[in-house]
């Protein structure tokens, strides 16, 4: 498993051809995502630049030992270097990833970011421009109906059909699929709705229909579980039994479940590992913990002048912002190995230049707010700065 | 195998839709529609200029609505409707994610459209057993003789019903092709207005228009300045296979959105 934060184009840049039709290997994998110089995209300041180089450099295999796997033949998941477009719209750009076996990997990025896009792509209900998808090793385009008969999937609103009863719509799958028909009450135990199996789907709440697309897509003990949004429409108690079973399904299922979100709190609690697009570029891949330590840590300031402070800050080559009369000072993230900068040393500086300092303090981002850096767009980040 | 686990799923769908009602319903009207008129003016309908070919002339009269406007119109909706089932809801991203070649769902959906026509002539031929048992009832006048021609009766409705196979293809293609519903029935209903006219125009001498889709199932009814009804045959047989062989090709690498 790869981890980190990763430039668009940045994979490119070590990435060995791929021969022949066999997966990439996971040393291939490893060079492709830890390649390339990469340049940063603050425009202020040369140590501002040296952060943000490093941060973007920051690229290491952090999987434990015990996860890792051995070779990509293990890969539920393995995107290489995917593009696709929509006319002029560039909907995913270089995407690589990487699903470790038995995890819950979050897919998370905006709306428009790409996600159902590259679902898509995983499923085989579209094509690459460039690329490939391996699914548990095989190449998709070539063996599709092999790869996806170890896989169930909801993607986006659950597909039924309103005039059948929900025993009637999984009756339909049972049969495309060739099961056994215990296998319809098992999926309905699962999700709490043999009560209403009976009833027609048109008369469903819309939990209640999203419990049925989950069922659905659990027909057949699938080795793969994707989930596109699959709390969309629940209520807080129908968000958090969807939580409970997606989060229990590794363990007692070894199920492997690749679940999109556009919600990082969503996702955040039951993901093991954690992928990051926008603007269909991959921003970070990881486990959960690696993504908490990108957090960096910031220094607010109050001071009597702001914008001579700021100015002054940022001639120093701080990656300072003003926000409501505060100066924020972004630190590099606390896993990247940068000189400590001691607020004593900013205090000390700022009252040398006669501003009187009223409030200074270290804070550390929130996840939220690391996501929300990772996915706006350079001209937002730019106009932030 | 993979096709009948497709057919047979298919088949769950149609449950408390109105495809089969459409089915049975329609060659019902038509039976109705010939009954009434047969009933009303026994000499202008059935047994015209004296003729004592009432069957002959049942048959006729049954499948020239059926053909020209019923079978048309019912292909038409019941194309339109089993391809609404999956575009209403974005089945397809759930249908085409299982482990099961593309063409079958097209070729499903093909066949169950085939066999809803073919269900539907069958009653219809039913319809006109009934009509020639019922109407000697309630017209003295009328005078069905034995044995009954069900060979002959039959052969028409098979003719009716193959010269039909081409509209169909293109109907099933055009309700897979496009999600709006209103796009399968304007065709069929543009078909079906162009098809009369084809008719008027192939009875004018314009014998090309015959081959036009729509007004192709007219041949069966042995109109004199029809071409031949084998040739006919060959055409819509031929050509629809090929509209089906395209329109699965078309199915099959379209993208999912």
């Amino acid at each position: 498993m790869l981890g980190g934060v990763v430039r668009a184009g940045a994979s490119k840049a070590g990435s060995g051809p791929i021969v022949g039709d066999g997966p990439p290997t996971q040393s291939a994998a490893r060079d492709r995502d830890l390649g390339g110089p990469k340049t940063g995209s603050c425009p202020v300041g040369p140590s501002l630049s040296t952060f943000n180089e490093r941060q973007t450099t920051y690229n290491r295999l952090s999987c434990e030992a015990s996860q890792k796997p051995t070779t990509s033949m293990e890969y539920p998941i393995l995107v290489n270097e995917v593009w696709k477009s929509y006319g002029t719209v560039q909907a995913v750009r270089g995407l690589n990833l990487n699903v470790p076996p038995q995890s819950v990997y979050g897919f998370l990025g905006p709306n428009g970011a790409g996600k159902s896009t590259t679902i898509r792509l995983v499923l085989g209900l579209q094509r690459p421009d460039r690329g490939d998808v391996y699914l548990f090793g095989r190449l998709l385009a070539r063996e599709r109906l092999a790869v996806l008969r170890r896989i169930g999937s909801l993607v986006e609103a659950p597909s039924l059909y309103l005039h059948l009863t929900g025993r009637e719509n999984l009756e339909i799958h049972r049969r495309l699929l060739n099961l056994q028909k215990r296998t319809i009450d098992e999926a309905l135990a699962t999700v709490a709705l043999t009560t209403a199996a009976d009833r027609l789907v048109r008369g469903y709440s819309s939990g209640m229909k999203q419990r049925l697309g989950l069922a659905q897509a659990l027909l057949g003990n699938p080795e793969l579980l994707i989930l596109d949004e699959p709390t969309n429409g629940l209520d807080p108690a129908g968000i958090h039994e969807v939580r409970e079973l997606v989060r229990d399904l590794p363990a007692r299922r070894g199920v492997t479940v690749f679940l999109s979100s556009h919600l990082l709190s969503e996702v955040e609690q039951v993901a093991t590992h954690l992928a990051i697009v926008s603007s269909g570029e991959l921003k970070f891949q990881g486990r959960r913990d690696e993504l908490r330590a990108l957090r960096r840590p910031t220094i607010l300031v109050e001071v009597d002048d702001t914008e001579r402070a700021l100015a002054l800050l940022i001639g120093m080559g701080f990656c300072a912002t003003c926000q409501a009369g505060r100066i924020k000072i972004a630190l590099a993230p606390l896993s990247v190995d940068l000189p400590n900068i001691n607020p004593s040393d900013i205090n000390a500086v700022l009252v040398g230049e006669g501003l009187r300092v009223s409030h200074l303090s270290l804070e550390h981002l929130s996840l939220e707010e690391l996501f929300l850096d990772l996915t706006r767009s350079p001209d937002a980040r730019e106009a932030s700065v | 195998m993979m096709l009948f686990y497709v057919l047979n799923a298919e088949m769950l769908k149609l449950k408390r839709t109105i495809a089969v009602p459409m089915a049975v319903l329609s060659p019902a009207l038509i039976t109705l529609f010939a009954f009434v008129m047969a009933a009303n003016a026994p000499f202008s309908t059935l047994n015209r200029n004296g003729s004592t070919r009432e069957w002959a002339t049942l048959t006729g009269l049954s499948f020239l609505f059926w053909a020209a406007l019923m079978l048309p119109l019912l292909v038409t909706l019941e194309t339109a409707l089993l391809a609404g089932l999956e575009h209403s809801e974005s089945q397809w991203k759930s249908l085409l994610a299982r482990p099961l070649p593309r063409w079958n769902f097209y070729a499903a959906k093909l066949l169950v459209s085939l066999a809803l026509a073919t269900v539907s002539t069958g009653l219809l031929v039913v319809g006109i057993f009934l009509n020639g048992a019922v109407l000697p009832r309630v017209q003295p006048e009328l005078a069905f003789a034995l044995p009954v021609p069900w060979l002959d009766i039959a052969r028409r409705a098979a003719d009716v019903l193959c010269l039909a196979f081409l509209l169909l293809t293109i109907q099933n293609w055009v309700a897979l092709r496009w999600k709006s519903f209103s796009v399968a029935v304007g065709v069929g209903i543009v078909g079906l207005l162009m098809g009369f006219f084809a008719s008027v125009a192939s009875q004018q001498g314009a014998k090309e228009f015959q081959f036009f889709p729509w007004s192709l199932p007219m041949l069966a009814l042995g109109n004199k300045t029809s071409v031949n009804v084998a040739t006919g045959l060959k055409f819509s047989l031929i050509a629809g296979t090929f509209v089906a062989a395209m329109g699965c090709w078309d199915f099959c690498r379209r993208e999912v959105q």
